[in-house]
């Protein structure tokens, strides 16, 4: 009876490190610092590009571009009517202070109702290189881009854009 | 009765993968099996079989899962609206028609639909038209309709006013959309006679 008591002590840190291998399977950040990351990333659109309003002059087509920093909208070609332009903004949840990295693609393809096209390019985030979450695991960032109007191009334009968030 | 369970576990790390050695055991007493490559996990035949499947099926599923576990993605709507740009066809001019003079003062009025009022004590003859445009644009967008005035009519050094009324001052769009422009004049007593022209500025925006 000793030796069995004895054996279980023995064999349950066994027991709850297999138990602990196979629920907890930390990321590693990188084989050289051994960082563990065990919050996955997520990322919540708080606010979606809008370039808002402009008319074509007849010919020529144009772009809109909005600033991913400042939200500044620049109209070439066209003829700015405003509208509600704003930059997009997201917010990235995850592992405090580690290091993430935020891929937009290089170009989307927006359509309007009637089968017109028009790319939105040099879709930029406002973040640095060396981009972290903060102590509470947030990072809230801003994006813009440029919409390439081919010439006759009008309608409502609308396309979807694949935000990448990954550790570092 | 006793049973062995033989598994093999796989998980994904951003270093590649990492293949735990199988579980054995039963109960309390499962534990990590020392042999962590595939061709040794086991050597039974049948269960062999089982586990190089199960392996063949992590494996796959560890590529397609590849190192984005820990990855995000998220989709953000873009949108933007561009418009024709507006074009306005005056298709009429506004005419007062031909008038004859009084030695009071008085007006003439042409609705924006066309219709003529003649004021005390003038004669008012001939072909009278409220002026008219055509505009062209994007369906389904507003546009506002502003009309310059008063306008003033000349005739050498001699001149009359007329204030002017639009039949819209906005419009959504159809495709196929006008709006006519009316317009008083103020005839003064003994006006003096003569061909009165003068010119007026409309603008339609979205």
């Amino acid at each position: 009876m000793r030796s069995l008591a004895l054996a279980l002590l023995i064999a349950l840190p066994s027991v709850a490190q297999a138990q602990c291998r196979l629920c907890a399977t930390p990321l590693l950040d990188g084989a050289a610092n051994g960082v563990t990351r065990t919050r996955p990333l997520t990322i919540e659109v708080e606010a979606a590009l809008d370039l808002g309003k402009a008319a074509s002059r007849g010919s020529g087509g144009g772009s809109i571009t909005i600033d991913e920093r400042t939200g500044a909208r620049r109209v070439e070609g066209l003829i700015d009517l405003g509208g509600f332009a704003i930059k997009g903004t997201a917010l990235l949840t995850g592992e405090p202070l580690a290091q993430v990295r935020v891929t937009l693609p290089g170009s989307v393809r927006m359509t309007a109702p009637d089968g017109s096209e028009a790319d939105a390019v040099d879709l930029r985030t406002d973040l640095p290189p060396d981009a972290r979450l903060g102590a509470d695991g947030l990072l809230r960032f801003g994006f813009g881009g440029r919409l390439v109007v081919p010439d006759g191009a009008v309608g409502d334009f609308r396309g979807r854009i694949a935000i990448t968030a990954d550790y570092e | 009765m006793s049973a062995v369970i033989v598994s093999a576990a796989f998980t994904a790390s951003r270093n590649g993968l990492d293949m735990r050695p199988p579980l054995k055991g039963s109960g309390a007493a499962r534990t990590w099996g020392p042999l962590p490559l595939l061709d040794r996990v086991n050597k039974g035949t049948t269960m062999n079989t089982i586990t190089k499947a199960l392996a063949i099926a992590g494996v796959a599923a560890v590529a397609l899962a590849g190192t984005a576990a820990y990855a995000a993605t998220g989709t953000s709507g873009a949108s933007a609206t561009v418009l024709k740009q507006v074009t306005l066809i005056k298709t009429s001019d506004l005419n007062f028609g031909t008038i004859v003079n009084s030695t009071a003062a008085s007006t003439v009025t042409i609705s924006p639909l066309g219709t003529k009022t003649c004021g005390t004590g003038l004669v008012c003859t001939g072909t009278v038209t409220a002026a008219a445009f055509g505009i062209s644009g994007t369906k389904n967008q507003v546009v506002t309709i502003t009309v310059s005035g008063p306008v003033t009519l000349t005739s050498g050094t001699d001149s009359m006013t007329a204030t002017l009324l639009s039949s819209a001052s906005s419009r959504t769009l159809t495709g196929t959309d006008s709006f006519n422009v009316g317009g008083t004049l103020n005839v003064a007593a003994n006006q003096p006679d003569g061909i009165y022209t003068g010119a007026f500025n409309v603008t339609v925006d979205y």
